[in-house]
């Protein structure tokens, strides 16, 4: 189910395992990442239908990660990065669509349903559960 | 003598009038001072004019505006300057009436520091000093010089320090706005903190009773019980925010109670590195602790100190790049805590503000976790209402920083 792989990068505990339920739940390969540096390295590695990527994390917040992966190439192509912020900072959306992210989302304001959709929109679910 | 000032004192009470219409809480101290010296300067006929604020403690007045000053007292103004240097305004503060020329001879000042004769060297043959004092409180003064020699009635004189008081009266107000201004910026900043402190533990919470609804409980036990794990977490996560914010309360009502006795430091600080171990792994930092040798018993509130010294190793971990090293040292017979971390270090011009409320350094502001900006401050406020000290030492920005806490080691 290469196709329904997604990389979730998420600092926040709490967050990230709430996120990880709602995508397995629904039949998603989930692959976790807790920094931008792990991300990073999972992310090179590639095969990602789609990858969740937080704003505000430690080693490598989410615009580095972004910056890092717009000038390299994964080993297996990636699909779109939606960028997940809590708050909105000035010039921040235009920039991360600047540096490839194909959407951005406050976390404040994801519920379950609204993330799945999101996700849906990029990925082919092999799985319906 | 001559009076080389022909405005009707009728005239210059009405501009007093003008001038207070024209007044703002709003404005700026600067051009409050324009405004009346202006208008003092002329109506009054003085051929230069001088304001000063006054240094209670240390007794010296600093020179804020004027109009015509000689270069050479300008020049010697640069400065503060003792107030006895300038009789009509060492007086005139002193009293809170208006001091003239006629007043001051044969005053020891006058006398004594030669005024006279260095103000005649000035060009200047008459001065009145004007107090700048709102109520109580005395703001500085005010002083007109003369070319000529000139006679000052009862009427001038009041009227002059009528002007001076509206000014103290003014700049009071201003300052009271500036005031008010700046508390509605700390409500503001606070609302902000905790608007964003609470947003993600709701959208936890909200998005995990979404799934607890579709959790079929029978079937899938362990997912019912990782999702009420993370609501509890989440729970907790939002209590110790509320507690900073209460035990801000409790210090800023001088609520603390310290109840301190015999602790060993060791202990203590294990304990906490201990507390802060999962933390600690989630930042990936290495943390090292180096006990105290000897005696090490302290005089706390342990758990005052507990929650203190949390915040420190805390802090050091949160802002660390990989390492923190934790020391419990002897120093002039205190035993001192050194927590050095590898971090962003503090900016310079931001060093003395580390432990105020809702502090956060600029370097820092965009960090990933959320922070309350109390913890540095709750840590100072119950290390020194447990008789100890906090510090810090930091090369500046991107060099890291080492805190220190000493802690009293035997009763008061």
């Amino acid at each position: 189910m290469a196709q329904s792989k997604v990389l979730l990068v998420e600092d926040d505990d709490a967050l990230r395992d709430m996120y990880n339920i709602i995508l397995t739940r629904k039949g998603f390969e989930v692959d976790l990442a807790q920094d931008g540096e792990e991300a990073l390295i999972k992310a090179r590695g590639g095969g990602y239908a789609v990858i969740l990527l937080d704003l505000l994390m430690p080693k490598l917040d989410g615009m580095g990660v972004l910056r890092r992966l717009s000038v390299e190439s994964p080993e297996l192509p990636n699909g779109p990065v939606i960028l997940l912020s809590n708050a909105q900072f000035d010039g921040m959306e235009k920039e991360a669509r600047a540096l490839g992210a194909k959407n951005v989302l406050f976390k404040t304001d994801i519920l379950p349903a609204e993330l799945l959709k999101e996700v849906k929109k990029y990925v082919n679910v092999g799985v319906v559960v | 003598m001559e009076n080389n000032n022909n405005i009707p004192l009728a005239n210059r009470l009405i501009a007093l009038g003008e001038l207070s219409s024209l007044t703002a809480v709003d404005m700026p101290q600067e051009q409050l001072l324009a405004l009346f010296s202006t208008k003092l300067h002329t109506l009054f006929g003085a051929k230069a004019l001088a304001l000063w604020f006054y240094d209670r403690k240390e007794k010296t007045v600093t020179l804020k505006y004027s109009h015509d000053l000689s270069d050479d007292l300008s020049v010697f103004c640069k400065d503060a300057v003792p107030a006895d240097q300038f009789p009509e305004v060492k007086y005139a503060i002193d009293s809170g009436v208006a001091w003239t020329t006629e007043d001051l001879n044969d005053t020891p000042l006058y006398s004594k520091k030669n005024a006279k004769k260095i103000l005649e060297e000035m060009g200047v043959r008459a001065v009145m000093g004007v107090p700048l004092r709102a109520l109580a409180n005395v703001l500085g003064a005010i002083s007109l010089y003369y070319e000529k020699p000139h006679v000052f009635d009862f009427d001038e004189k009041a009227l002059a320090l009528a002007y001076a008081n509206s000014l103290a009266l003014s700049l009071n107000n201003v300052e009271a706005y500036s005031r008010l201004v700046a508390l509605e910026q700390v409500k503001n900043e606070v609302i902000n903190i905790v608007a964003h402190q609470f947003r993600t533990p709701i959208a936890t919470l909200r998005g995990n009773v979404e799934l607890l609804k579709e959790v079929d409980i029978q079937a899938n036990k362990k997912e019912f019980n990782q999702i009420i794990g993370e609501i509890e977490k989440v729970g907790i996560k939002l209590r110790m925010f509320v507690e900073s914010f209460l035990n801000v309360k409790a210090i800023d009502e001088g609520d603390l109670d310290p109840k301190p006795q015999h602790v060993s430091a060791n202990l203590l600080v294990d304990q906490v590195i201990k507390d802060l171990e999962k933390y600690r792994n989630q930042h990936k930092v290495d943390l090292t602790f180096n006990k105290f040798n000897g005696n090490d018993n302290i005089f706390v509130d342990q758990l005052l100190i507990h929650e203190a010294v949390t915040n420190v190793v805390n802090n050091a971990i949160k802002y660390a790049k990989s390492r923190v090293m934790v020391k419990l040292v002897s120093k002039n017979n205190d035993i001192v805590l050194e927590v050095t971390d590898d971090g962003a270090g503090i900016p310079e011009g931001e060093q003395q503000m580390i432990f105020q409320k809702l502090y956060r350094a600029s370097n820092v502001l965009r960090h990933p976790e959320a922070s309350s900006g109390l913890g540095m401050f709750i840590a100072k406020q119950y290390i020194n209402s447990n008789g100890g000290k906090i510090w810090f030492t930091s090369a500046g920005e991107g060099k890291g920083s080492t805190f220190y806490v000493s802690f009293p080691i035997k009763s008061l």
